[in-house]
Order: C-alpha cells, then sequence, then structure tokens
C-alpha cells in the first residue's frame, strides 16, 4: 500500500519543525537569559567604576575632616581669647551675662588700654545700653559702637597701640586713624566697635517676654501698654509692683 | 544476465520516507538539546555574575555612605568657616593704616611737617608745612614714587609771588585759598593721596544669609546710655 507521504512532505514538515522548535527555544529561554546577563553586566559596569573612586572619597574624607578640625580649632581659640561667656540657649541667662558685659566689665576694659599699650586716652566715651527683652536679643554678632577714641603720643607709641587692639581681650574693629599735630604729641582718633559671638544656638523665645519690640526705651515694669506686663492685682496702673500709689 | 526489478516503486519510497524522518529527527534533537544546553549555560552565567553584582554594590554602598561623610564633614565648615573668616579679616583691617602709616613715612621727606593725616575710603588727606619750594619738590618727588601705595598724589597748590611786602596777596595767589606764608618761613600745603589698596571694613555674611550681614546693635532704641 502506498504512503500518503512522499519524500517531498516528509522534508518540508521536518525542516518547518526544526526551525519552529529552534526558534520558539532562542526567542522563549535563551534570547530573555542574555538580555538578564547585559543588564546585571551594566549593574556590575557602574559598581565597578563607583569603586574606582573609593581612594578620592577617602582623601576628601580626610582633607575634609583637616579643614574642619583646624577650623574648629581656630574658632575655639578666638572664642576663648577674643570674646566673653555669652551664651542665648537660655535666653534670659544670656540677656544678664550681656548685661554684666556691656554695663560693666567692657567699659573698664576700653578705659584702660590706651595707657597699658604706652599712650594717652584724652577723650571720654560710653557704651549704649543693653537690650531688655531676651526676644530682641541679636543672637548670631552683636555690634556694640563705642564712638571715638582720642590718645596722645608719639608716632610709634600711636601705631604700636593701634596694633595692640588686636590683642585686646575682645573683637575690636578700629576705623581708620586721622593724625593731628606734631610728634612727640600727635593726637590719633578712630572709632571702635566692639564685636561678639554668641556661644552656641539661641534657645527658643519666652512668651512671658512679650513681643521683640518690646526694648528699653519703652515705659518700665508695669507701665501702660507694656505687652505681657500686667501690674497686680490693686496697683494702681502704671506703677512699679510694690511701689506706693 | 539482464536484472529486472519487479518490486514496486512504492516500496523503496518508504524506506527514503524513513530515512529521512530519522535524519530529522535527530537533527530536532540536537537542535532542542543545543538550545537547552546554551541556555544552561546562559544560567550558569547569570548565577555567578549575579554574585559578583551583589559583592560590588555591597562595596559601592560602603562608598556611599563614605560620600555621605564626605558631605557631612563639608556641610559642617561654612558657619564655623564664615566666623573665622571675619574675625582674622577684621584683625587684619585693623593693622592696615598703622601699616599705611609707616609706608607713608619711609616716603616723607624729613623737612616736610605734616599737620594732620586724615585716611577716607579710598584716599588720604594730608595737611603739610613746607619750608621751601625746594623742600615741597622733593617731598612731592619722593611721594611719586610710591607707587605700592598710592595710585596718584596731587596737591593743591604752592604760593605764588606777589611784589607787595610782607604779604602774600593778590594776582599770583591761588584761587580759594588763604593767604599762604611768606616763602622765607614756609607755606602750608593739602595732599591728597588716592591708595592703591582701600581701606573697607570686612563685613560678616554668616551662610545662607543673602548680601552683607548686619550684626545687631548692642544698644536698645532710644535707651539713655549709663553714667560715667
Amino acid at each position: 500500500m502506498a504512503s500518503k507521504f512522499k519524500v517531498i512532505h516528509v522534508v518540508i514538515i521536518g525542516v518547518l519543525t526544526c526551525i519552529i522548535a529552534g526558534a520558539s527555544m532562542l526567542f522563549l529561554m535563551v534570547k530573555p537569559a542574555q538580555a538578564r546577563l547585559v543588564v546585571l553586566q551594566e549593574r556590575y559596569d557602574k559598581a565597578e567604576g563607583m569603586w574606582q573612586r573609593k581612594a578620592q572619597v577617602e582623601r576628601e574624607l580626610e582633607a575634609a575632616k583637616q579643614k574642619n578640625h583646624l577650623m574648629f580649632w581656630k574658632l575655639n581659640y578666638y572664642m576663648d581669647n577674643k570674646m566673653p561667656n555669652l551664651s542665648f540657649v537660655n535666653r534670659p541667662v544670656g540677656m544678664v551675662q550681656l548685661w554684666k558685659e556691656q554695663s560693666l566689665t567692657l567699659g573698664p576694659l576700653l578705659k584702660s588700654w590706651p595707657t597699658k599699650t604706652g599712650v594717652k586716652l584724652t577723650s571720654t566715651f560710653s557704651l549704649p545700653a543693653p537690650p531688655v527683652s531676651p526676644n530682641a536679643l541679636e543672637t548670631s554678632l552683636i555690634k556694640i559702637p563705642v564712638g571715638n577714641f582720642t590718645v596722645v603720643g608719639d608716632f610709634a607709641a600711636i601705631m604700636a597701640h593701634i596694633r595692640s587692639w588686636n590683642k585686646f581681650p575682645r573683637l575690636v574693629q578700629v576705623d581708620p586713624v586721622s593724625l593731628t599735630g606734631e610728634s612727640p604729641n600727635i593726637t590719633a582718633t578712630y572709632a571702635v566697635t566692639v564685636y561678639i559671638f554668641p556661644k552656641g544656638d539661641p534657645g527658643p523665645t519666652i512668651p512671658m517676654a512679650g513681643a521683640a519690640s518690646a526694648a528699653a526705651g519703652a515705659a518700665g515694669p508695669g507701665g501702660p501698654g507694656d505687652p505681657g506686663m500686667m501690674p497686680p492685682p490693686g496697683a494702681p496702673p502704671g506703677a512699679p509692683p510694690g511701689a506706693a500709689p | 544476465m539482464l536484472k529486472i526489478n519487479l518490486l514496486p516503486k512504492y516500496i523503496y519510497e518508504r524506506r527514503k520516507i524513513y530515512k529521512l524522518a530519522s535524519i530529522f529527527g535527530v537533527l530536532f534533537i540536537a537542535i532542542v538539546f543545543g538550545m537547552f544546553a546554551w541556555w544552561f549555560m546562559l544560567g550558569n552565567k547569570e548565577i555567578i555574575l549575579t554574585g559578583q553584582v551583589d559583592e560590588m554594590e555591597l562595596k559601592t554602598s560602603i562608598l556611599n555612605d563614605l560620600q555621605k561623610q564626605v558631605d557631612g564633614e563639608k556641610a559642617k565648615l561654612p558657619p564655623v568657616e564664615s566666623k573665622v573668616k571675619f574675625i582674622e579679616d577684621l584683625m587684619a583691617y585693623n593693622l592696615k593704616v598703622p601699616q599705611l602709616y609707616e609706608e607713608l613715612a619711609k616716603y616723607t621727606y624729613a623737612r616736610i611737617l605734616y599737620k594732620s593725616v586724615t585716611p577716607a575710603g579710598n584716599q588720604l588727606t594730608i595737611q603739610a608745612h613746607a619750608g621751601s619750594l625746594a623742600d615741597c619738590g622733593r617731598y612731592l618727588m619722593n611721594m611719586y614714587r610710591a607707587t605700592h601705595i598710592f595710585n596718584s598724589v596731587t596737591i593743591n597748590a604752592v604760593p605764588g609771588w606777589s611784589d607787595s611786602a610782607g604779604a602774600a596777596q593778590g594776582a599770583g595767589q591761588p584761587a580759594g585759598q588763604p593767604a599762604a606764608a611768606e616763602p622765607s618761613s614756609g607755606f602750608d600745603f593739602t595732599v591728597t593721596c588716592a591708595l592703591v589698596n582701600p581701606i573697607s571694613a570686612p563685613a560678616y555674611a554668616p551662610p545662607g544669609a543673602g548680601g552683607e550681614g548686619a550684626p545687631g546693635e548692642g544698644g536698645a532704641p532710644g535707651a539713655s546710655p549709663p553714667g560715667p
């Protein structure tokens, strides 16, 4: 009995079957595996590229630490030698520290400095009153304008005196010096400003102290219109607590 | 002897078909086996590479931590650096005028007398007295050599000549100038010098603040200063 399949049929079926099997396995199994390998290789190359920077990053870290160490050392040196012990972490306490500094300590220090450095102070000066509200404090850099100093001495003594302000136990700005007269009695005039950096970060404001705009020069404690300040019961309005009406 | 094949053709056809089918069967098995082997090999490679990638990415996470430390260290610097810079700039500023005056003294002719020296911004104004025109000229020529201190040096005037005895007035007197002393006793003059390096005070700029720092005044507004 003759078969229905001829040779050509078998060849066609065989070739098609091999092609379909090969192609389907290629695209369903081999190609996805290759794509995953490509992705993995890219991740590896990227990670390796980053890892090559390790030495550089370590050098940067070392350099940053050294620079920080130097800057912090310098700042600590200046804070210990040029700044009073003043901190606004606790604002009321810091405010009182500032009162003592500005109203008691700084004036005598400034007044004695010219004599210590070989010239004679011939002018007077005064320091402004410190703020009286803990919410009105300048917490980054306090600037205290002292006014004009007039000193008398010879040229060398005056120049040495001006230079000596850098050794004063506070940070001082000495504005350009005007000279008049003849040596050995040259008169030098210059403006002095004291700068203070408070230590640490400032603490929270004090609600009981009222708004920051409440400052000295307004009415005193218990005065009319003073925000947050109520006179004690029974006292007439405007009188300080405990004062006789 | 004559050979005659009396077998029908379909018998040989069947054998050919069987042979071809077996050949294609073997080919099919080889293709399937080959693809499986390839896929298996790729799978092994994927496992190895996955391990290497995990190891390398662990290392880069260490590196990222290091980089965060670097960024953290660098972030600590600006507030400290700005304070230190301000303090050091201010102390350098305090020394500028003594340095300027000492340099000025080196270029000042010994026979010139200074009555006042006043700095203002990028200018220095000197009120001086010269005993003679020659002294004034020598002084001026000395000052012209101080090119590292001054961009320009100018004097207001020197006295003219008048034929009225004992009075230095009238024609020749510089306009707008007070009567100069007689040349025999010297004369006053004003020197104006433009500074090469203007003297300007540093400003504190805390990091993050825009523009110039404005330190707060230590005095309360409207308060009267305490008595001496």
